[in-house]
């Protein structure tokens, strides 16, 4: 019986690190391949340079899990432009060389195409766009305390700029992690949009901000901005010396008397014992003498 | 005391001091083998980084901290069960009370070490010290860890004081000379003059009752360090008092499995009785109808409130995890609960069964606490390779772990062949009253 006992419980000990492990190799075996959500998009940003943006993620039940590692080609009308592989946030930008001759479809838009071909884990994904090419110009105005935002967008066509109307355009400012809308509104005849700034953005400690005008996503030409820094923003306070956070240096006050009391208690006994082992020592010592 | 009494007890727990058997040896090196293959485990490591490990981005808590946890719980466990059978004078205290303190000591003396194993950067592990911040849980477990490890020390070491003055006296001793000038030493010339024992009685229960409250306080703050975090599983307000109580269950398992070992080794069946394991089994039922009270309350009020994390966390307990899960929680609680309500089936063997399950599900316990948490972040980050995601121990992991239970068996080894296991001073105190109370009733 003796022996049937120790036996079952070193098969006990064993079979433990052996089902941990297992379990996960098990899963590992039955994982099914990811099948990726590819998302394409097309930046002209302030400096006209032409971004072809692909974000690579996993929409998982915890969240979307970004891929990274993957590589993306990219095509223009069948032309092969590049490739690029995703960095650790799924995103590969592809910004279009000036010297590149785009080839433009009938309809006069530049078709863009990405390829993923998919690898062991991840099944394969694509995208494509139409894009047209606009200019995007902005002008800050300040009059009598008033300040303005004036956009005006045009095609550019062989007889000179062509106005762009009745399309939606937007002022933006950055925050920390997508642009806020400050006024959005339809480009006129002339192809202009106007709109007043609001005097209670708040900008760094100077009052300094980023003015951004910008097609956001749109049908035709994808997303194209203007961006323009000024002193337009409020000025920012500086956070306050004893403002708690997880980063400051700064403990609470009562953390601080809690902790201070209580380790003096416990070091206040534990030296109280110690003196008594000497006292012990001590008349250990008188005892013998 | 009579002379006499005093010559049997040493006579019958001090053969293991005076020599040593070959099956000591040969238990020995096997573990010191288990030993030498953690130590190349860490030298991979070290060498290779923690990539040879099954962490990664998600799962950045693994066995290592499983078995911190587990080892800092049965210290915990050992000084709570040894403060308060000593402050509450628990009559049949004698024959474990010693064990109680051993555990506590040895295993605060493996669990810090996972840490190390752990991390990362060990140079920097000054800073902790050089630059702490009051507010971080880590600070508060750093600062208590080294405060438990003084008082768990100093706490062992007035326990001994009473038995080494005695190994010191013994005539008939037959040891080695260092170990007679070292229980010279540590005895500080303690002669057991009505001064010195009443020093030494109440430096005892300072540090019995210190011990206890730092006991609960040290282990609570490793709970917060869950608690305070906000992830799904880990949130809770009950995670302190919980891991008090689970701390106790694994000690008191821990505690009836080296009664049975080394009553068996040492022959120690006329100290450590049947009575001992009853007593102790009757602690561990009452302790496991706890645990599993704040396990169902745990899990119950997570999976009534549905909140998206907590529910993605408990249908991947009921799951990919339920085998651990039933285990640890059913099969680990329910054991040690019928075997002790039945009289019946209270025997030494059974009792030992239902601890050596009680312990090891507490170790499984531990694991889905911490495992299938980080498997569920809030915030995914960067890959979604399975072996990213999803977390396997590797055999490093399980090297360093079989090493730490190992050194604990040959830390106990070691301290059984300088000082008796079982307190010569608390059974001469235990036998005192036996023969004093009959006294008393009489002359009442």
């Amino acid at each position: 019986m003796r022996k049937i006992y120790f036996r079952q419980t070193l098969i006990l000990l064993l079979a433990l690190p052996g089902a941990l492990s297992h379990n996960s190799a098990c899963l590992a075996q039955d994982a099914p391949k990811i099948s990726p959500y590819l998302l394409f998009s097309y930046l002209k940003d302030t400096d006209s340079r032409k971004i072809l943006q692909v974000r690579m993620t996993n929409i998982t039940p915890t969240g979307e899990v970004p891929l990274p590692g993957r590589k993306i080609v990219f095509y223009n009308n069948g032309m092969l432009l590049g490739e690029l592989i995703t960095d650790a946030g799924g995103n590969a930008n592809y910004t279009i060389s000036d010297s590149v001759q785009l080839s433009r479809s009938e309809d006069g838009s530049w078709p863009f195409s990405v390829v993923f071909e998919g690898d062991s884990i991840t099944d394969q994904a694509g995208g494509e766009l139409s894009i047209l090419d606009v200019n995007v110009e902005m002008k800050l105005s300040e009059e009598e305390g008033q300040k303005t935002v004036t956009l005006y967008a045009s095609v550019p066509s062989a007889d000179g700029p062509v106005p762009v109307t009745g399309e939606e355009i937007g002022v933006y400012v950055p925050r920390m992690f997508s642009l806020l809308p400050v006024s959005t509104g339809v480009l006129d005849e002339n192809g202009t949009f106007r709109v007043k700034f609001p005097d209670n953005i708040p900008g760094d400690s100077l009052g300094n901000l980023t003015v951004i005008g910008r097609f956001n996503d749109n049908y035709f030409y994808g997303n194209v901005e203007k961006r323009e820094e000024t002193v337009w923003g409020t000025k920012a306070e500086s956070v306050p010396a004893v403002y708690r956070s997880l980063w400051s240096t700064l403990a609470p006050k009562w953390m601080v008397v809690t902790l201070a009391i209580m380790l003096l208690g416990v070091w206040g006994h534990y030296t109280l014992v110690i003196i008594n082992l000497i006292r012990i020592r001590k008349d250990s010592l008188k005892t013998r003498e | 005391m009579s002379r006499t009494n005093r010559e049997t007890f040493l006579r019958d727990l001090t053969p293991e001091i005076e020599k040593t058997g070959r099956s000591w040896y040969v238990v020995f090196a096997l573990l010191l083998l288990v030993f030498i293959a953690g130590i190349c485990g860490l030298i991979h490591q070290v060498d290779k980084g923690h990539i040879v490990t099954g962490m990664r981005d998600n799962v950045v808590w693994g066995v290592y901290i499983v078995n911190f946890i587990f080892f800092m719980g049965l210290s915990y466990a050992g000084a709570l069960v040894s403060g308060t059978l000593h402050l509450f004078k628990t009559s049949w205290r004698a024959p474990v009370i010693r064990l109680a303190e051993l555990i506590t000591v040895i295993s605060l003396a493996i669990g810090p070490f996972f840490i190390f194993f752990c991390v990362g950067r060990l140079e920097r592990i000054p800073y902790i010290l050089a630059f702490p911040r009051i507010q971080s849980p880590i600070v508060w477990d750093v600062i208590a860890i080294m405060t438990d490890v003084f008082g768990a020390a100093i706490f062992l070491f007035v326990s001994f004081i009473e038995d080494f003055a005695i190994l010191r006296d013994a005539e008939n001793l037959q040891i080695a000379p260092w170990k007679k000038k070292m229980f010279r030493i540590l005895s500080l010339g303690y002669t057991g003059t009505p001064k010195q024992k009443k020093i030494l009685t109440f430096s005892r229960n300072v540090m019995a009752a210190m011990i206890i409250a730092i006991a609960i306080i040290v282990y609570s703050v490793l709970a917060w360090i869950f608690g305070v975090t906000l992830q799904p599983g880990w949130h809770s307000t009950i995670f302190g008092p919980y891991f008090v109580i689970a701390a106790v269950f694994s000690g008191v398992g821990l505690l009836i499995i080296l009664m049975a070992i080394f009553r068996k080794i040492y022959h120690l069946e006329k100290y450590i009785t049947l009575k001992h394991f009853v007593n102790l089994g009757i602690v561990l039922f009452v302790i496991a109808a706890f645990f599993g009270y704040f396990t169902f309350s745990d899990y119950l009020t997570k999976w009534y409130g549905s909140v998206k994390m907590d529910k993605i966390l408990i249908d991947k307990l009921f799951t990919e995890f339920r085998t651990y899960f039933i285990f640890a929680n059913y099969i680990g609680i329910l054991t040690p609960i019928i075997i002790i309500a039945i009289p019946r089936l209270r025997t030494i063997r059974n009792i030992t069964i239902a601890a050596v399950i009680a312990l090891l599900a507490l170790w499984v316990n531990r694991y889905i606490i911490i495992v299938p948490t980080l498997e569920t972040p809030f915030l995914p980050i960067q890959d979604t390779r399975h072996d990213w995601l999803f977390y396997s121990p590797t055999w490093v992991e399980w090297s360093l772990t079989a090493a730490g239970v190992a050194v604990f068996g040959m830390l106990f080894m070691i301290i059984s062949k300088l000082a008796p296991i079982v307190s010569i001073s608390e059974l001469e105190e235990a036998d005192e009253k036996l023969v004093n109370e009959p006294m008393k009733t009489r002359e009442s």
